[in-house]
């Protein structure tokens, strides 16, 4: 029993390190998207370079994926017999997931804010393209900074309870 | 290899040769004429009606090529977008050319009978809605006309609603109480009507008719002096003269169908002369001469300025454009680099200080997208079709769309490459066909090196090598770039600082994802080479890393902040450079995650449709349903992915690796040329 609730606390932690940044990049690229759609709509040849700033915020959601999978496979629930864990256990590694499940969300939007905005630097100066990247790809800084310190508490907990 | 050489051109030629000398230029198509700075003394000349003219008669093709595509559709096969356009040479140019009034007045005609036609149609709407009108009358056998004698007045209508004589009288008798001379006959009634006859007094047809109307009474329609069915017979003839008038126009511009490829070849002769009316206006001139400016890469100059010179009457002069000239910028690369021009040109054309980052890309351009699609039976399929359209098209295949083939073609190979170095063809088809089709529990094409969705670990460890390695070779591309631009010293200071740094601080990066020791049993050969080498490097480095870390830490400190002028300045610039370095190069190489991300989204969805197929234990079908659940998800699966590849790759090159060196904001050169839709004239570069 505790151990299935230990097994459950682990799933939930991968399911929201997966889920909540895919959604935030799905209404990331969402609202970019819409943004680049009009700037299209005026000149086609655009397409590209807008594209690339539509496909900024969907990076949280690769990165969901990835501490999800990191997860799963620390924990050996993935490809092996997962050992015995402690529901206390369990909880610490969906602490561990917190932190790119919840910035993995936010910054994902928040990116998106910025990547809209640079569409507009595209549809007046598509000489400038570089910079409306720079812009939007500085947001992602904090989403990196919350996928080290989940892989950092997930390998520390790996180390910590011993699972080889 | 990179950014053709631009040369200027500046030319002056006598006003009488202004036209030939531009057909000549616009037909090389390797000059880009600009407005002169200086233009004292010289006038723009304008040609507003010319202009007009020549825009009003490609309207008018254009339009006659619609109406022929409403009237007389061609059906193209789906290949006809690889199919090049004619090229014409300059004498049968001249030949068709003598018929372009000629075509122009017959898209005129076609015109006129297009608009005839839809007056006919709008004639025959209007002929059926009288009929229709009429057809409640059609009993009657008097002309359908209210009227009167010299003290009787008949009014003829109809109401909307089904009404009985009685009904009629009753409301009158309600209304007029004081008049009991009404007569009404009803001509005919059911539930959508009721037409009927009405008389009454001469002196009282007013009053009569206004209580009708509170009653929902409305006149007949009038037909003159015909009886209804008269009226009738007339609309129907009058429809079937309209319609038989449409079938004629219709067989006629049939007929003239066969002139499309006349009012094709005038559509872009007419959109030819609008160009060259436009840019001659640029173009300025005096009495007596005209003076051009422009650019035009160094390796056409010479033939463009001996002809010009010789044949055309010019004095022509080729010259080294001045550093701080705004020169358009136009790309030419090697076999396998060309293709990725169009990438290079989404992000933004080399500025002046730039270098070309279309060749120092290519390598991890290819390898990358193979990563990220990984998948052998994709990459094939990839493979096979661009080659077959390259094999079967290389003559004919217009310049953009052979580069497109080309790019997938190499990119096809590469996924070919990394799907059997992760042993995934079709997802785990090759295992799955032989446990349940053949029983045999064996996998007949096993990873070269190891399974991306299970082992994890060991390739996302590859992806961030692959990724650090894509990074140095985008700070080298800095010093390279400093060396093109004569700053040496930079060259130096740009990229060994950086590599001491990031190569000391990289074991304990590596290690949070590094579980050492010896490889799993089982793994592929070339894994445990892998696996033992960097396991070496790892332990090797392990002793003086934090020595390397040291000296770059201290070499960025020293050197990044020299371009201030103050000692503080500078101490801040290189402090400020060791934040930026780490928080950088951390956030750049967690970023090649998405190689392993997208090439294990790859491999699991296509496990899935092959776990979907044969979920039937029926044996007669198991292969039946795998065989189609093997193409639909398959194809879904190479369809999504292919566009993740290909905008994932981008984004590593344009993210990471064209921010360590690369600034664009070039501009394009736009050469004075033909730009048509259906022919081809230009000769190539």
């Amino acid at each position: 029993m505790e151990h299935t609730l230990a097994i459950f606390f682990i799933i939930l932690g991968a399911v929201l390190a997966a889920g909540l940044p895919g959604m935030g990049s799905a209404r990331g690229t969402s609202l970019v998207g819409q943004a680049a759609a009009g700037v299209v709509s005026e000149d086609p040849s655009k397409f590209g370079k807008v594209l690339i700033l539509q496909v900024l915020p969907a990076t949280q959601g690769l990165y969901g994926l990835l501490i999800a999978i990191l997860t799963l496979s620390f924990t050996q629930i993935m490809g092996g017999q997962p050992p015995l864990y402690t529901w206390q256990q369990g909880l610490a590694f969906l602490a561990a997931d917190l932190p790119m499940a919840v910035v993995g969300y936010f910054s994902a939007i928040h990116q998106a804010k910025a990547a809209a905005a640079g569409v507009g630097i595209v549809a007046k100066k598509p000489n400038e393209s570089g910079k409306a990247i720079t812009f939007a790809a500085l947001v992602e800084t904090y989403a990196i900074l919350a996928l080290l310190i989940s892989v950092l508490a997930l390998s520390g907990l790996q180390n910590a309870y011993g699972i080889k | 290899m990179a950014k053709l050489k631009m040369m200027t051109l500046e030319l002056v030629a006598p006003r009488s040769n202004k036209s030939a000398i531009l057909d000549y230029l616009q037909q090389k198509g390797v000059v880009e004429p600009e407005i002169p700075a200086d233009t004292d003394g010289l006038t723009f000349v304008q040609f507003a009606e010319e202009q007009n003219e020549t825009r009003e008669e490609l309207a008018a093709v254009k339009k006659a090529l619609e109406t022929l595509d409403r009237f007389a559709p061609v059906k193209k096969p789906l290949t006809a977008m690889l199919e090049p356009r004619v090229t014409l040479t300059a004498e049968s140019y001249a030949e068709k050319a003598a018929k372009l009034p000629d075509t122009v007045s017959l898209s005129r005609r076609l015109a006129d009978m297009e608009k005839e036609a839809e007056d006919c149609k709008a004639e025959i709407v209007r002929q059926t809605t009288l009929r229709a009108r009429m057809l409640p009358w059609q009993k009657a056998d008097i002309p359908v006309l209210s009227g009167h004698t010299a003290g009787t007045a008949y009014l003829l209508g109809d109401f909307r609603l089904q009404r009985t004589r009685e009904e009629l009288l009753t409301a009158l008798a309600e209304a007029l109480p004081d008049n009991n001379r009404i007569e009404i006959e009803i001509v005919s009634s059911d539930e959508d009507g009721a037409c009927v006859v009405v008389f009454c007094m001469r002196d009282e047809a007013d009053r009569v008719e206004d209580a009708l109307r509170a009653l929902g009474f409305s006149r007949a329609p009038e037909c003159a002096a015909q009886t209804p069915a008269e009226y009738i017979a007339d609309r129907d003839s009058e429809i079937r003269t309209n319609e038989k008038r449409i079938e004629e126009i219709s067989a006629e511009i049939l007929s003239l169908a066969e002139r499309r490829q006349e009012l094709e070849f005038a559509a872009d002769a007419l959109a030819i002369r609008s160009d060259k009316l436009a840019a001659s206006e640029k173009i300025p001139e005096t009495q007596r001469i005209f003076y051009l400016k422009g650019y035009l890469p160094a390796r056409a100059a010479k033939r463009v300025q001996t002809h010009l010179e010789e044949a055309c009457g010019a004095a022509a002069i080729i010259a080294e454009p001045s550093p701080d000239e705004d020169v358009p910028v136009l790309l030419s690369n090697g076999f396998f680099s060309a293709p990725l021009q169009n990438i290079t040109g989404m992000y933004s054309l080399p500025g002046n200080a730039d270098i070309d980052p279309t060749g120092p890309m290519t390598f991890f351009y290819y390898l990358f997208f193979g990563m990220m699609l990984s998948d052998a039976g994709y990459g094939l399929i990839i493979a096979l079709a661009t080659g077959l359209v390259w094999l079967l098209k290389r003559d004919t295949l217009e310049t953009k769309m052979k580069n497109n083939v080309k790019m997938y073609f190499f990119c096809g190979l590469s996924t070919v490459f990394w799907g059997a170095m992760y042993g995934s063809w079709f997802g785990d088809a090759p295992a799955v066909i032989a446990r349940e089709f053949l029983h045999k529990d064996i996998n007949p094409l096993p990873p070269v090196w190891t399974d991306a969705v299970t082992d994890t670990m060991n390739v996302l460890i590859m992806c961030f090598i692959l990724g650090l390695a894509h990074l140095f070779w985008g700070v080298l591309m800095k010093g390279w770039t400093d060396i093109k631009n004569g700053h040496k010293l930079d060259a130096v200071f740009d990229t060994i600082p950086t590599f001491l740094t990031v190569v000391g601080i990289a074991p304990v990066f590596f290690g949070l994802f590094w579980q050492g020791g010896e490889p799993p049993a089982g793994y592929s050969k070339l894994g445990t080479v892998l696996f033992r080498i960097f396991g070496a490097v790892h332990t090797a480095l392990d002793g003086v890393y934090v020595y390397i870390l040291i000296a770059g830490v201290a070499l960025v400190i020293l050197t990044a902040g020299r371009g201030s002028k103050s000692i503080a300045g500078k101490l801040g610039g290189g402090l400020y450079g060791v934040y930026n370095l780490f928080s950088g190069y951390l956030g750049d190489v967690l970023s090649y995650a998405r190689l392993l991300a997208l090439g294990m989204a790859t491999g699991v969805i296509g496990q899935v449709m092959n776990m979907l197929g044969t979920l039937p234990k029926n044996p007669v079908i198991k292969p039946v349903s795998f065989l189609l659940v093997f193409v639909a998800g398959h194809a879904a699966n190479l369809a999504i992915n292919i566009i993740g590849a290909y905008v994932h790759t981008n984004r590593l090159q344009y993210v990471e690796f064209f921010s360590k060196f690369y600034e664009g904001g070039g501009r394009a050169f736009v050469p004075f040329e033909t730009n048509t839709k259906y022919y081809r004239f230009k000769e190539e570069l």
